[in-house]
């Protein structure tokens, strides 16, 4: 019966002791375009947003995308696929912005980036974690935006240049007529005032 | 002569101390700074800019821990793996007014100046904390697109000549 007893109580003890998760922090990694399309040759911005959730400072975060985004395929134009952070506050919620330019259309996939931490200031164990992935996306030709979105100035001069004969011929004949006609009617009126 | 030791060893660490403090400040920073803003608004649903800043400090040494006050909100600064003494700032806006067009100043702190304004309580004390140096993010703003679309133009253009030909038109038939 106390055998029972402080085995039982035994367990419950170390259930207590292994849920250390509301102690420990866990960072949070998200990663988004905030592109409504994307297309080749024009800007492609990502997002990331670091998310300490728990009572701790995490340190030493290493972020780490270089791998979804190879340089065959994407230009870096602003920031860094690799950024670290000394220290990141409890609660303390992160953005960093990479903006990328793709060099091919077509559909490609970006994986997870990778973000290791450690828990401690002197605990060196690092911890792993992998950010939310966008997935499939599709690139979009740069033709294919300029059809929708382009001013299409030069395509309107185009189509003037090319309508004006339908509109000029006409007009070049009926000015000649009418000059014409006028002139005689005007003279006609001269001719009947003079009788 | 036992006590003098001790005495003499304290002094000298209590000196190695100061020194060591003192080597690790950066004294008066300079920075190169490049920034980007979204500059079409058409093709993002946020805007998103970015201040990429490097700091050269007279004594050579790098701060370790950057920290920027944008807009009251105080965020530490990235630093880069592959090329330290480059720290990036990056942010985004929901609403494009947000990053209008002009200038945004952005007070810098290091780790001293950031513990002295998290020891500061009153607002006049959190102003009188020195910020390590100050950059601007300049926001180009982002574009929608021209103001008038070209088919405007080629309607008026259009239904202007339409017009003219169908009143001289009239005048014949009449």
């Amino acid at each position: 019966m106390f055998l029972k007893t402080t085995l039982i109580l035994l367990a419950f003890i170390s259930v207590v002791y292994s849920q250390t998760d509301d102690e420990e922090s866990f960072l949070f990694v998200t990663k988004q375009t905030v592109n409504r399309f994307i297309v080749q040759g024009k800007e492609l911005t990502i997002k990331y947003g670091l998310y300490n959730s728990g009572p701790t400072t995490v340190f030493n975060v290493n972020l780490n995308d270089v791998h979804s985004y190879p340089s065959k395929y994407y230009e870096l134009l602003v920031g860094t696929l690799n950024p670290k952070w000394e220290r990141i506050n409890a609660g303390a919620n992160l953005t960093h912005v990479v903006v990328l330019k793709p060099k091919e259309s077509g559909i490609s996939n970006s994986s997870h980036a990778i973000v290791t931490y450690q828990k401690s200031e002197k605990n060196a164990e690092v911890q792993r974690t992998y950010s939310s992935e966008i997935g499939d996306v599709y690139i979009m030709t740069g033709r294919e935006y300029d059809r929708r979105f382009s001013s299409h100035v030069i395509d309107w001069i185009l189509f003037t240049a090319m309508a004006s004969p339908c509109i000029v011929f006409p007009f070049f004949l009926w000015f000649n007529s009418k000059r014409k006609y006028e002139l005689l009617a005007s003279k006609d009126k001269a001719t009947k005032k003079a009788q | 002569m036992f006590r003098l030791l001790s005495m003499l060893s304290t002094i000298l660490a209590f000196l190695t101390l100061i020194i060591l403090t003192a080597g690790q400040n950066c004294e008066s920073p300079q920075f190169k700074v490049t920034t980007y803003s979204t500059q079409d608004a058409r093709l993002t649903t946020e805007s998103a800019a970015q201040l990429e800043f490097t700091v050269k400090c007279k004594n050579g040494k790098q701060p370790s821990n950057l920290y920027a006050d944008i807009n009251g909100q105080i965020i530490p600064c990235a630093q880069s793996v592959s090329s330290p003494g480059k720290y990036y700032i990056s942010g985004s806006a929901a609403t494009p007014k947000q990053l209008a067009r002009g200038r945004i100043s952005v007070k810098l702190y290091d780790d001293d100046s950031y513990s002295a304004l998290r020891k500061a309580r009153a607002d006049d004390a959190v102003k009188a904390v020195k910020p390590f140096g100050e950059v601007e993010l300049i926001c180009s703003g982002a574009s929608y697109g021209p103001w008038l679309p070209s088919e405007f133009f080629a309607v008026i253009v259009f239904g202007a000549i339409w017009w003219i030909a169908y009143r001289e038109r009239s005048k014949i038939l009449v």
